[in-house]
């Protein structure tokens, strides 16, 4: 199949200038259509290093925005040393300011560490403090970026849908949360654009990003959802159909649970659905 | 024909005879088209684009390891 233009397309119907071109217009729209935020405001972005961050802060910086990365590093041995290391490199390259928070420094513990003393999910503690940490960090600025992809919101989408996550289906979408007293205002300019594409556009920027696979991961669940959609052979415009009618449901869904009591944790005194937030929570175990 | 495949960081060599699809060969290597970037010669190449013996592949993986 040949680009519009004549020339031999890489991807789908796009020649190489014409995808680059289709991703930048599709990020861009993205932030206008969803009034994500604008060239005034002070932007910090959630990033691991990965294609994902590594690809919106490419786009950000490329179209002037006003931004710092931020990176919370877990204490994962033999892998977030990887990805940490590319985003250093990327982020003096471009004259980014980037600010590293550690699991290590903020609770004393590594998250290797933390799994030997827990009973509980590794996903599920690095979770919990890894929002507690982008929350806290994040303050001081307008808006908190993350490079959550198409491909990631329709696994939630779907994931949720499946186990009658009603209330979490409220909370995603291209400005996620319900918006609260004390949270900064989350945003994802990647959300009409899929993993592939995202890859694809690094690779052709020759932006440097190593593959390497967090020890902790449990593909299970999540895998076979991905497999799922993957298996179409039109998966893209399937991915687009389950967004635009999230989309759809969005409000009303977020109406329903908009009164959902908000406290302050009586100990770290951020924002907190209960006296203690599950990140204290986590911290009083730990320390048992 | 020499592949490599990133997501598993190893080369493997591969006899596909004359010529095939990108699309066929995937399917022999178990991989979906939506999960990897194929390079061809440090070019870029679609499913429907063909490949030899002579080729050398680069198999890059979609899906982030996180």
């Amino acid at each position: 199949m040949d680009c519009f233009c004549g020339r031999k397309s890489i991807y789908e119907n796009f020649c190489k200038e014409h995808f680059l071109e289709y991703v930048e217009k599709t990020f861009l729209d993205t932030i206008n259509r969803f009034n994500l935020f604008s060239k005034k405001d002070r932007i910090v972005v959630a990033a691991s290093g990965g294609k994902d961050s590594l690809c919106v802060l490419y786009l950000l910086k490329k179209f002037d925005y006003n931004i710092d990365a931020l990176l919370i590093d877990e204490g994962i041995k033999d892998y977030r040393e990887v990805t940490k290391q590319d985003l250093i490199d990327f982020c003096n390259k471009f004259g980014i300011d980037l600010k590293i928070v550690s699991f290590k420094e903020e609770f004393s513990y590594t998250l290797d560490e933390m799994v030997k003393k827990l009973k509980k999910k590794p996903c599920t503690v690095c979770g919990i403090f890894r929002r507690y940490l982008l929350n806290k960090y994040s303050k001081g600025y307008d808006v908190l970026v993350t490079g959550h992809n198409m491909d990631d919101e329709v696994q939630s989408i779907l994931m949720n849908l499946l186990k009658n996550q009603i209330p979490i289906l409220a909370r995603i979408g291209p400005i996620s949360g319900i918006k609260r007293q004390g949270f900064v205002k989350r945003v994802k300019p990647l959300y009409l654009l899929t993993e592939k594409e995202i890859r694809l556009y690094v690779f052709l920027n020759n932006i440097k990003v190593t593959y390497k696979e967090c020890p902790y991961t449990v593909f299970s669940f999540r895998n076979r959802v991905i497999d799922f959609i993957n298996a179409f052979e039109n998966s893209r415009e399937i991915k687009r159909n389950i967004i635009e009618f999230h989309l759809t449901r969005l409000e009303g869904l977020r109406n329903l649970y908009k009164d959902m009591e908000l406290k302050t944790c009586k100990i770290c005194n951020e924002p907190s659905t209960q006296d203690i937030c599950n990140s204290c929570k986590l911290v009083l175990e730990i320390k048992k | 024909m020499k592949i490599y495949i990133e997501r598993k960081n190893q080369w493997v060599e591969k006899d596909i005879g004359i010529k095939i699809k990108v699309r066929e060969l995937l399917k022999e290597l178990g991989l979906n088209p939506e999960e990897v970037i194929v390079v061809k010669n440090d070019e870029i190449i679609t499913e429907d684009d063909y490949v030899t013996n002579q080729d050398q592949i680069k198999l890059i993986s979609v899906i982030s390891g996180g």
